[in-house]
């Protein structure tokens, strides 16, 4: 069984190895804007991640949406 | 934003168009028609058809007056840089919504029907390595890949229908009366939902060539979604019966399980598992692609090739966290995805198009 940390921490682990390997192509190439969208793209994984990973049996997107919208199912 | 490089045709684009369409209408259509029109549900997929030509004629339009620019400077010219990202914006959430929702409903879909006691994770993992693998060779490569798939899935309709046909019974599809027709116009929103697909594929318009064809093309591409889809919902209902349809989860595997000839061949339903795999890869691979590329225009970038493996870590994340249960997953889609489909992939061209007239821009 897989703990809750374990989870993140794998997650981690994974956004650095891409991070690294492109962060390192982008800034060869010189994109800057790339550079941008992609670490506020990297932000709202990892944050995502970590709430998704702690909040497990709770977290629904589809139940957020319901009780948003007053939806009874 | 014109690209020389890694372009398709509009006819590959209605390819991908077709075959996007048949693992939704394969899902999702034959439940909610006939839970909506009973007997009479295979008749909606025609109402449908008249928004989908109001929606090409409205594309064809737009088309005239920018044939080289994306869909985002489209829509930013006519409604304005301000309110145009905006609405940009939101097709990229909308996209970002649907991508995870194929995908558990791929996995999902997958381990309901053959392989039971499997963890989904796997099905998503080995469906997003390969995902990523295609997208990295380019565009062209998804509109090839689309010309050989669609005519093996339009085959095995065709060869399907030909051995269901002796299994079908006419009181399970007949009689159609006059009261039927709130029910069909009902029923027609689910294909309408799935044909809304169309709109979202066109943010690939600055990759597509040869749109002075778009409207033949696309009323082509109508015409056989419309008919292949009313065959889909003929041959599931009239096999199973309507009640049957509207309580099982997947009606169409039902259907295809009664197949047998001469007792010698059975189980062909493997087939129909293969063609939902290819289908669901086309789907998603169009969609992120598609998500890949209002990003590129919305944010101004060069290349968002490095923004594949991390938007798809995101991918998978959401995938697992759109929903805790399949009961959620269909919930969702008989109540919620109806009309944000409906906005997004007809009533925003509509309100474009009035924009642009209004402003003069068309």
């Amino acid at each position: 069984m897989i703990r809750v940390w374990d989870r993140i921490v794998i997650l981690i682990v994974v956004i650095a190895a891409i991070c690294i390997v492109d962060l390192g192509t982008m800034s060869k190439k010189g994109l800057k804007r790339e550079r941008i969208v992609f670490l506020v793209l990297t932000g709202i994984t990892v944050s995502y991640g970590i709430y998704f990973y702690t909040h497990i049996f709770s977290a629904s997107l589809v139940r957020a949406m319901f009780k948003l919208f007053r939806i009874d199912i | 934003m014109k690209t020389n490089r890694d372009t398709i045709s509009v006819r590959q684009l209605m390819f991908i168009f077709t075959i996007i369409i048949s693992s939704p209408a394969t899902r999702f259509l034959p439940s909610y028609t006939s839970q909506q029109a009973k007997q009479a549900g295979w008749v909606s997929p025609v109402v449908a058809l008249l928004p989908l030509m109001l929606l090409i004629l409205i594309m064809n339009t737009i088309f005239k007056k920018y044939e080289e620019e994306s869909m985002v400077e489209i829509i930013e010219d006519i409604m304005g840089r301000f309110a145009g990202k905006a609405v940009t914006a939101l097709y990229l959430l909308w996209a970002t919504w649907l991508i995870p929702l194929y995908m558990r409903y791929s996995s999902e879909r997958l381990v309901s029907s053959v392989y039971s006691g499997y963890n989904n994770s796997i099905f998503v993992i080995i469906n997003l390595v390969f995902i990523v693998y295609i997208i990295r060779s380019k565009l062209t490569v998804i509109g090839r890949m689309a010309e050989i798939i669609l005519p093996v899935i339009g085959a095995f309709l065709f060869i399907l229908a030909a051995l269901l046909l002796p299994q079908i019974r006419l009181d399970n599809v007949a009689p159609i009366y006059f009261n039927d027709i709130i029910p069909i116009l009902k029923a027609s929103r689910a294909t309408m939902v799935v044909f809304a697909y169309m709109f979202l594929l066109l943010f690939l318009s600055d990759r597509v060539n040869g749109k002075g064809s778009f409207k033949k093309l696309a009323f082509t591409a109508a015409f056989v979604n419309v008919s292949s889809v009313l065959v889909v919902l003929f041959i599931t209902i009239g096999v199973l019966s309507s009640s049957i349809a509207s309580r099982s989860p997947v009606p169409v595997l039902l259907a295809v399980k009664q197949v047998s000839i001469a007792d010698t061949i059975e189980n062909i339903e493997a087939i129909v598992v293969a063609v939902w795999i290819f289908a669901d890869f086309m789907l998603l691979s169009a969609m992120i692609i598609t998500a890949l590329n209002i990003m590129r225009s919305l944010f101004k970038l060069s290349d968002t090739a490095p923004l594949l493996k991390i938007y798809v870590a995101l991918i998978y994340l959401l995938t697992f966290g759109i929903a805790a249960n399949k009961l959620e997953l269909e919930d969702f889609s008989r109540t919620l995805i109806t009309p944000v489909n409906i906005f997004f992939g007809f009533i925003v061209p509509l309100l474009l198009f009035g924009v642009g007239k209004i402003r003069g821009k068309l």
